[in-house]
C-alpha cells in the first residue's frame, strides 16, 4: 500500500512536472496590449495597439482589437512595442572569430557559438532577437555564416539558417595586397568552374601553400574593429581533400549568389576590389566597411548594395600630409551619398567606446548626423531582415511574421529608455525586473 | 557671415539645424574673422532653451555678448542695434572638465624622481594640440589639465581654455597638485636593478607609494621654513591648504588618500574614483569631492580592472557627494548617467557649475550669468537626448571650431595689438 501511494506520488509529481510545459503550449495564445506600437511596416505606427500571438507567430495586430479570454495578456499599454531588432553582421558569441588557416569555407560559426556567453544575454538586454553570426574579419575565404535566434539553450535551437553566406576578408593578414587578391580570385574561379562541372584539383601543391592563402605567420597587427586575432602556434593544418571538396560547394553556391558573400574592406581600394568581385563572380555582396572606407562612398553610390557600417561611426583622423584632424561622421557622409546603410555593434566590450557596443545607440548617433528616425530603426530591423532574406519572418510586426517582440519603457532612442520584455518566437527570453546582473550595475544609494 | 547669420537668425527646426551645422564647418574659416571683429560689436544669441544654470532653463531666452562676456541673460531683453542676431534650439553653458590630459606633449612624467611636486605640467602643453580641437567639437571650453601620473607626487595642475590666444587663454597657471596614489608610478618599476642605477625608481609596490608620499610630507612639515627648494615650498602649498587633486581608482586607496589626508593634514579631490561607490559612507564623512572619469558601456575598467558599476554618478549624488563627470566627452558621459540613474537635473551641473566651482572658477566659467565668460555650446535638441547634436561651440565670444580658426583668432589678435 505504502509502495502504491509512493507509486501514485512519482506519478503525481511526473505529471505536475509536465505541467509548466503543457502550460506554455497553452500560452502558446497570448497578446500584448500595447501603447504605442511601432509596427515597422511602412512607418506605421498604432496607439493603443494589440498583438495576438499564436504558436510562436503573429496572428492579429492592430488598434483595440479584442483578445479573446483564452490569451495570456502583457500590459504594455504605458510601453512602446517594436519589433525586435536585427543585427545583420556580428562576430560576437564565438570563442574564435578568426582562423589561422586563411581558406575555410568548410567550417561553420555553428560549431563555435556558445548559447551562454554574454553576447546573447547582452543582445536579449539590448533588444536583439536575430543575429547573423559572421567570421571574423581577418581570414581570407572564412567560414560560413548562419542565422540564429539570441535565445535558446543549444545552438541547434537558436539557428534560424545555417548557411546564409560565407565572409570574404580584401585585408591581407600579412604581406601584399596584390597576392592575396590574387589567392582569393583563384579560389573563386575554381568554385566557378567547379559548379560549371568542370573536375577541379583541390588540393594543392605543398611548394603553393603560400599561394594558397595558408598563412605561415599571424597577422603582424591587428586590425581596429576586428574580432580575436586567431591564436595557437605552429604550422595550420592544411584542409583535408573532403574539407576541400566541401569548401568548394559552398563558394560554389557564393558565386551562384545562393548566399551572401560579406566582404571586408578594410580601406576604401578594397572597395573597388569588392564591387570588381561582385560582378566578375555575381556575387551578392553585403559590404563590411573599415572606417577609412568613408572615401569609397560615392564610388558606392547608385550601388544597391547592402553596407555595414564600422562600430566606431564618428572619429577623427589625421591627414597624413598635413597631419590636421579631421573629424570623420560615416552616417553624414554615407547618408550624403545617398546609401542605405545598417550598423553593427561593437562586441569586444574591452573596446567598445562609450555606447558603440549597442545597436540603439548607433542608431541614435545616426539620427544625431541627420538620418530619420524611421529609417534609423529600419536599419536595425526590416533592412537587415531584408538583406538576410528573412523579412518574411521578421523585422517588423506583421501577421504572420515570428512574434520576436521587443517591448521598451520608452522611444526607442530616448536616453532613458530601456527594454523591459524581449519575446523571441512568443516567449519572454528577457525581463528587466529579474535582470540581476542589471540590476547590481544600476544599483542606487538608498541603502546607504 | 552673412549667410551664417541669415541662417541662423531664420529660427531653427531642430532637424533643419542639423543640416545647417555641417554647412557651419564649410563656413567657419571665412566667418571666424568676421565674428572675431564683430566681437567688439554686440551679439545677441536667442535660445528656444536656455540652461543658465542658475534655476530652471528660460523658454526663449537671450544673451547678450560683448566683449568676450555675457553682458545681458534674460527674457525680452532689447536687442541693441546693430547687433548680430543667431537663433539656436538650445544654448547650455561650455562644457568644463576637471580632469584632463588635453595638449599634454613631450613624454609622461618625468622619469629621474618619483617626488616631482615643483614641476608644473603648463610647460609641456602644446597650446595647439588637436587635443583641444576635440575637446571644443565636444562642446568643453575650459580644462583643468592634470600631469601625467607615473610620479607619486606628480606636479602641479593648470586650468585652460580650450581655445584662444595669448594669456588670456589661461584661468590658472598653477592649480593645484596632483598626486597619483594608484597602480601608475609602480608600474614597470623594479627592485632588480642596480641601486646605482639612475633607472632605479620608487616605489616597486602600493606600500611604497604610501611611504613616499608620508616621507616627502613629513619630512616638509618637520623642516619647517628650513627647506626653501623649489620642491620644499611645493610641499608646504600642500600642507598649507593648496588644492590636492589625488588620482585613485580602487576603492582601498580612495580609503588611503583619506587616511594620508587626515595624518598630514591637506585635504583632497579624488580624481577618477572608479569604484567611488564602495567608499561612499567615507566620501561623505570627509567631504572629499570625486572628479569621476570612469563612465564606460564596457566590461572592464581602467588600468586596475576595477569592478564595474555603472550608476556611481547617481549613487554619489543621492549620497550628497560633490562630483562631477570628466575626462572627456562630457555631455555623452553626462548622457549615460541619466541613463544610468543619475537625477537628470544633476546632470548639466556634474559638467559645468560643479566642476567650476572645483576650479573656484564659479564667478567666471560654468553658467550662462551677466559678467561671466561667453563660453557656450548650441544644440539641436535637448541637451541629455542621444539624438542631440552639437551646432557649434562659442568661446570668449568667438566660435572656435577648428584649428584653422583658432588660428585666425590668433592673427586677428595680432592685428589688433
Amino acid at each position: 500500500m505504502r509502495i502504491r501511494t509512493a507509486g501514485l506520488i512519482a506519478v503525481g509529481v511526473v505529471l505536475l512536472a509536465c505541467l509548466p510545459t503543457a502550460g506554455s503550449t497553452a500560452s502558446g495564445q497570448l497578446a500584448i496590449r500595447g501603447g504605442r506600437v511601432i509596427t515597422m511596416e511602412n512607418g506605421q505606427e498604432l496607439a493603443n495597439g494589440v498583438i495576438l500571438i499564436r504558436d510562436g507567430k503573429i496572428e492579429a495586430v492592430g488598434e483595440g482589437l479584442a483578445i479573446p479570454g483564452e490569451y495570456r495578456v502583457i500590459d504594455a499599454a504605458d510601453r512602446v512595442v517594436m519589433p525586435g531588432f536585427v543585427d545583420v553582421h556580428s562576430s560576437g558569441g564565438m570563442g574564435q572569430a578568426n582562423e589561422r588557416n586563411s581558406n575555410v569555407p568548410f567550417l561553420t560559426v555553428l560549431d563555435t557559438i556558445d548559447p551562454a556567453s554574454t553576447f546573447f544575454e547582452e543582445s536579449r538586454r539590448n533588444g536583439v532577437t536575430t543575429a547573423a553570426i559572421v567570421p571574423g574579419n581577418s581570414t581570407m575565404i572564412g567560414g560560413q555564416a548562419a542565422v540564429l535566434k539570441t535565445a535558446g539553450g543549444f545552438v541547434p535551437d537558436m539557428t534560424q539558417q545555417r548557411l546564409v553566406g560565407i565572409k570574404l576578408s580584401l585585408q591581407p593578414p600579412s604581406g601584399s595586397r596584390m597576392s592575396h587578391l590574387a589567392s582569393l580570385r583563384r579560389e573563386l574561379e575554381k568554385a566557378r568552374r567547379a559548379r560549371a562541372g568542370e573536375k577541379v584539383e583541390t588540393v594543392e601543391p605543398a611548394s603553393a601553400d603560400a599561394a594558397s592563402g595558408v598563412r605561415e605567420e599571424g597577422p603582424a597587427e591587428q586590425p581596429p574593429g576586428d574580432g580575436p586575432p586567431a591564436e595557437g602556434s605552429g604550422e595550420a593544418a592544411a584542409p583535408t581533400a573532403e574539407q576541400a571538396q566541401q569548401g568548394l560547394e559552398v563558394l560554389g553556391k557564393l558565386v551562384g549568389g545562393e548566399l551572401i558573400a560579406y566582404i571586408f574592406c578594410e580601406n576604401a581600394m578594397d572597395v573597388g576590389q569588392a564591387l570588381r568581385l561582385v560582378s566578375e563572380f555575381e556575387l551578392k555582396p553585403v559590404l563590411v566597411l573599415g572606417r577609412n572606407c568613408d572615401r569609397a562612398a560615392e564610388m558606392l553610390a547608385g550601388k544597391n548594395f547592402p553596407v555595414v557600417l564600422d562600430s566606431e561611426l564618428v572619429f577623427w583622423r589625421e591627414d597624413p600630409r598635413t597631419r590636421k584632424e579631421e573629424k570623420i561622421v560615416l552616417p553624414k557622409i554615407f547618408g550624403d551619398a545617398g546609401l542605405k546603410y545598417m550598423f553593427q555593434a561593437e562586441n569586444n566590450p574591452a573596446r567598445a567606446t562609450l555606447g558603440s557596443n549597442y545597436l540603439w545607440y548607433q542608431a541614435a548617433t545616426a539620427v544625431r548626423y541627420g538620418l530619420s528616425r524611421n529609417e534609423a530603426l529600419e536599419a536595425c530591423t526590416l533592412l537587415p531582415a531584408a538583406t538576410l532574406g528573412i523579412d518574411k519572418q521578421v523585422g517588423s510586426i506583421a501577421v504572420g511574421k515570428d512574434a520576436d517582440i521587443v517591448i521598451l519603457t520608452g522611444d526607442p532612442l530616448a536616453t532613458q529608455t530601456w527594454v523591459e520584455k524581449t519575446l523571441v518566437l512568443g516567449e519572454v527570453v528577457y525581463d528587466r525586473a529579474g535582470d540581476e546582473r542589471l540590476r547590481r550595475l544600476l544599483i542606487t544609494g538608498e541603502k546607504d | 557671415m552673412n549667410e551664417l547669420n541669415r541662417a541662423l537668425g531664420n529660427g531653427l527646426s531642430p532637424g533643419f539645424g542639423l543640416a545647417l551645422a555641417w554647412g557651419l564647418a564649410a563656413l567657419v574659416c571665412q566667418p571666424a574673422r568676421g565674428l572675431a571683429q564683430a566681437a567688439d560689436g554686440t551679439v545677441v544669441i536667442v535660445a528656444e532653451t536656455l540652461y543658465t544654470m542658475d534655476g530652471p532653463p528660460l523658454e526663449n531666452g537671450m544673451v547678450i555678448v560683448r566683449g568676450g562676456k555675457a553682458a545681458e541673460v534674460g527674457r525680452d531683453l532689447a536687442v541693441p542695434a546693430g547687433s548680430r542676431v543667431l537663433r539656436v534650439p538650445v544654448l547650455i553653458p561650455g562644457l568644463v572638465d576637471a580632469a584632463s590630459s588635453a595638449g599634454v606633449t613631450g613624454g609622461g612624467s618625468e622619469m629621474t624622481s618619483e617626488v616631482t611636486p615643483e614641476m608644473d605640467v603648463r610647460h609641456s602643453l602644446d597650446w595647439l594640440s588637436r587635443d583641444f580641437e576635440r575637446a571644443a567639437d565636444d562642446g568643453i571650453t575650459t580644462v583643468h589639465v592634470l600631469p601625467p601620473t607615473e610620479n607619486v607626487f606628480a606636479g602641479g595642475s593648470c586650468v585652460v581654455k580650450t581655445a584662444g590666444a595669448g594669456k588670456e587663454r589661461v584661468l590658472s597657471e598653477h592649480f593645484g597638485s596632483v598626486i597619483a596614489i594608484c597602480s601608475d608610478p609602480v608600474n614597470g618599476n623594479s627592485s632588480r636593478s642596480r641601486p646605482d642605477s639612475i633607472y632605479v625608481r620608487q616605489p616597486t609596490n602600493r606600500m611604497g607609494v604610501v611611504w613616499i608620499v608620508r616621507s616627502s610630507l613629513h619630512r616638509a612639515a618637520n623642516e619647517g621654513r628650513g627647506d626653501d627648494t623649489p620642491s620644499g615650498q611645493a610641499f608646504r602649498r600642500i600642507l598649507g591648504g593648496e588644492p590636492v587633486f589625488a588620482v585613485s581608482r580602487t576603492g582601498y586607496d580612495i580609503e588611503t588618500v583619506a587616511r594620508l589626508g587626515s595624518e598630514l593634514g591637506f585635504r583632497s579631490t579624488i580624481v577618477s574614483g572608479d569604484e567611488a561607490w564602495k567608499t561612499v559612507p567615507l566620501l561623505k564623512e570627509t567631504g572629499m569631492p570625486v572628479v569621476f572619469t570612469g563612465m564606460t558601456t564596457g566590461t572592464e575598467f581602467g588600468p586596475e580592472r576595477t569592478n564595474l558599476h555603472w550608476n556611481t554618478p547617481g549613487r554619489l549624488d543621492q549620497s550628497g557627494i560633490v562630483f562631477c563627470l570628466a575626462g572627456g566627452r562630457l555631455l555623452e558621459k553626462a548622457r549615460f548617467a541619466v541613463r544610468f540613474g543619475l537625477a537628470a537635473e544633476s546632470a548639466l551641473p556634474a559638467v559645468t557649475t560643479t566642476p567650476a566651482r572645483l576650479l573656484g572658477l564659479s564667478g567666471r566659467v560654468g553658467a550662462i550669468r551677466a559678467g561671466m565668460d561667453a563660453d557656450f555650446v548650441a544644440l539641436d535638441g535637448p541637451p541629455l537626448e542621444f539624438t542631440s547634436g552639437r551646432l557649434w561651440t562659442m568661446l570668449d565670444g568667438k566660435l572656435p571650431d577648428t584649428i584653422s580658426q583658432l588660428l585666425s583668432v590668433a592673427s586677428d589678435t595680432e592685428t589688433i595689438q
